[in-house]
């Protein structure tokens, strides 16, 4: 559906020139909803542009739907733009006029009569939950509304893609989730390729099939959002994924306890890690009847992505320390990752280690 | 009541016609050079806008040309203005004196004021909207006339608000050189002829004028704004 072959784009001004995407290659298939996360800066914003050349690449070529936009010319350009919808960060809508000539903006001009018109807009305002506010203009609306506005209104000429630029990072957390629900219902509706980017992992594990994770101009991991979160490589992945999924709390605890800063000698603390089906509760229940320790969770997350179940436990294991490692080793041949953080009365992660260990 | 206004304005009742005739003259100058420097100013602001870097249609050249030249109009003084372009002005309308005669330097001083508040209006234009609207397939004049004019609409309004309260002042400047109207009735009869009654009511007439035209502008503004 969207093609990105060797897109490179560079701002050049007197004294330097800033490199914001450097050689990025991206396939995003038909009907998907493909999410784009990285810091501010990253050059997610200008890679988004990139694929309705709102910016166009330095070099490298764009392909949507078949068609190799950056061999176009203005014309040509700006018809295939009406079947991309884009939506903002700061909705965008046209504060002189009220919602309805908001979406009926792209409508205009294109030979339809006024009732074919009038029809259009109302079918997509029912679409986006909004036809009683037909006739508000947007500073009467709040910003959950006027995000849903601007999707009517990017969806008026039947984009087969839609372009989401931090469509949620104005919203609160609950406005957030009710636009995230209806780019859902739409990708499922309408066949929808959307593609959107975000610098909150909670947004796009919400929603997105499949996500690219930008540092520094270039893309640095690209998958599935269940493979990606269950077993992030680049070290942003990781930091992302320990902020969304609240692993800081892990150090508070286990900085905090007195009870486990004086473990005994056999004692061990470790994190566990399960993806899917392996529910670790049971797991834990079965070590510790079948090999005779204590094992007890001091911080649990299990977060449902796309249906999956990814957890993290960290668990105290109390009894012979002989027992215990042959309980991990149970674990670890189960398909559960194993991270021992403290042992033999010696935490084993240091600052330099946690990176490594929030994964 | 007559003999009343006699004694307190003796000068204001015997040349009572003439200021009439004075009034009519100011509006037809203003009117007639304010939209004729609106004509040409929002044209040309709207021209600076888009060719500025990261405009629409960007161009340098132009941009930094038409900038220029409205920068040379805009740094001469009217008074210097007004007699310097003599030879234009008789080119254009035949006489240099007179509401015909004023008009030309009126246009020539007011359109490169217009021009820069259209544009400074127009910048207000949030380039967010520009952007949606570029992202939903607009050409470049569709966004210039159903964009840029219509969102920066209230703002054209308030440049033009601005510059015909300012063109009431220069029409003023423009009487001392014998172009007429109220400036020219009362720097005649008020000040030259000493007759402070004229002056004063002439001062009154103006200050009404400019309120009356804030007053529209500010009421068009309200209804405009969303």
């Amino acid at each position: 559906m969207i093609l990105l072959q060797d897109v490179k784009k560079s701002y050049f001004s007197k004294n330097n020139t800033v490199h914001a995407l450097k050689k990025v290659n991206l396939h995003i298939r038909r009907g998907e909803i493909f999410g784009i996360i990285g810091y501010s800066g990253a050059g997610k914003s200008t890679l988004i542009r990139c694929i309705n050349l709102l910016e166009r690449p330095t070099s490298g070529k764009v392909f949507v739907n078949g068609i190799e936009l950056t061999s176009l010319s203005e014309k040509e350009l700006r018809k295939s733009r009406e079947k991309i919808g884009m939506i903002f960060q700061h909705f965008n809508l046209m504060n002189s006029r009220n919602v309805f000539k908001n979406v009926a903006y792209p409508l205009r001009g294109k030979g339809l009569s006024k009732d074919e018109i009038r029809d259009r807009v109302f079918s997509l305002l029912e679409l986006v939950g909004l036809k009683d506010k037909a006739y508000s203009y947007p500073s009467q609306l709040s910003g959950g509304q006027k995000q849903r506005v601007a999707i009517a209104r990017a969806l008026a000429n039947d984009p087969e893609v839609l372009l989401c630029d931090e469509a949620t990072s104005a919203l609160d957390p609950q406005t957030t989730q009710s636009i995230l629900r209806l780019l859902k219902d739409i990708n499922e509706k309408l066949n929808l390729t959307i593609v959107l980017i975000s610098h909150q992992m909670e947004v796009v594990k919400e929603i997105c099939n499949r996500i690219a994770v930008m540092e520094n101009g270039e893309i640095v991991e690209e998958g599935n959002i269940v493979d990606i979160f269950s077993n992030p490589k680049a070290n942003i992945t990781r930091e992302f994924i320990a902020s969304a999924m609240h692993y800081d709390k892990i150090y508070e605890i286990l900085d905090r306890d007195p009870f486990i800063r004086d473990l005994s000698k056999d004692d061990v603390v470790a994190k566990i890690s399960f993806v899917g089906q392996n529910t670790g509760q049971a797991f834990i229940s079965k070590i510790s009847i079948e090999y005779r320790i204590h094992a007890s969770i001091l911080f649990g997350n299990v977060e449902s992505i796309q249906g999956v179940p990814v957890g993290n436990l960290i668990v105290h294991f109390t009894g012979e320390n002989e027992k215990i490692q042959r309980a991990i080793k149970y674990l670890e041949d189960s398909g559960i990752k194993v991270e021992v953080i403290k042992s033999d009365g010696v935490i084993e992660f240091s600052d330099a280690k946690r990176n490594r260990a929030i994964s | 009541m007559m003999e009343l206004l006699n004694s307190l304005m003796p000068n204001v009742i015997e040349l009572f016609p003439d200021m009439v005739k004075s009034l009519k003259e100011t509006l037809i100058m203003v009117s007639v050079s304010g939209l004729v420097s609106a004509a040409l100013g929002i044209p040309i602001g709207v021209t600076l806008v888009v060719t500025r870097e990261g405009g629409i249609l960007e161009n340098k050249v132009v941009y930094t040309a038409v900038g220029k030249v409205i920068n040379i109009f805009r740094s001469i003084p009217f008074v210097i203005l007004l007699t310097a372009i003599i030879p234009i002005t008789r080119f254009l309308v035949g006489t240099t004196i007179g509401i015909k005669g004023a008009m030309v330097p009126l246009i020539f001083g007011s359109t490169p004021a217009v021009s820069r508040q259209i544009e400074s209006a127009l910048l207000k234009v949030d380039p967010g909207v520009i952007e949606a609207a570029k992202s939903m397939g607009s050409s470049p004049l569709e966004i210039i006339f159903r964009v840029i004019l219509i969102e920066g609409l209230p703002g054209i309004v308030y440049a033009l608000t601005i510059t015909t309260v300012s063109l009431i002042g220069f029409t003023a400047v423009a009487g001392t050189v014998g172009g007429g109207g109220l400036g020219d009735f009362a720097i005649r009869y008020g000040y030259q002829y000493f007759k402070t009654d004229v002056m004063i009511v002439t001062i009154i007439i103006l200050l009404l004028l400019v309120n009356f035209v804030q007053t529209v502008g500010e009421l068009l503004l309200k209804k405009l704004n969303h």
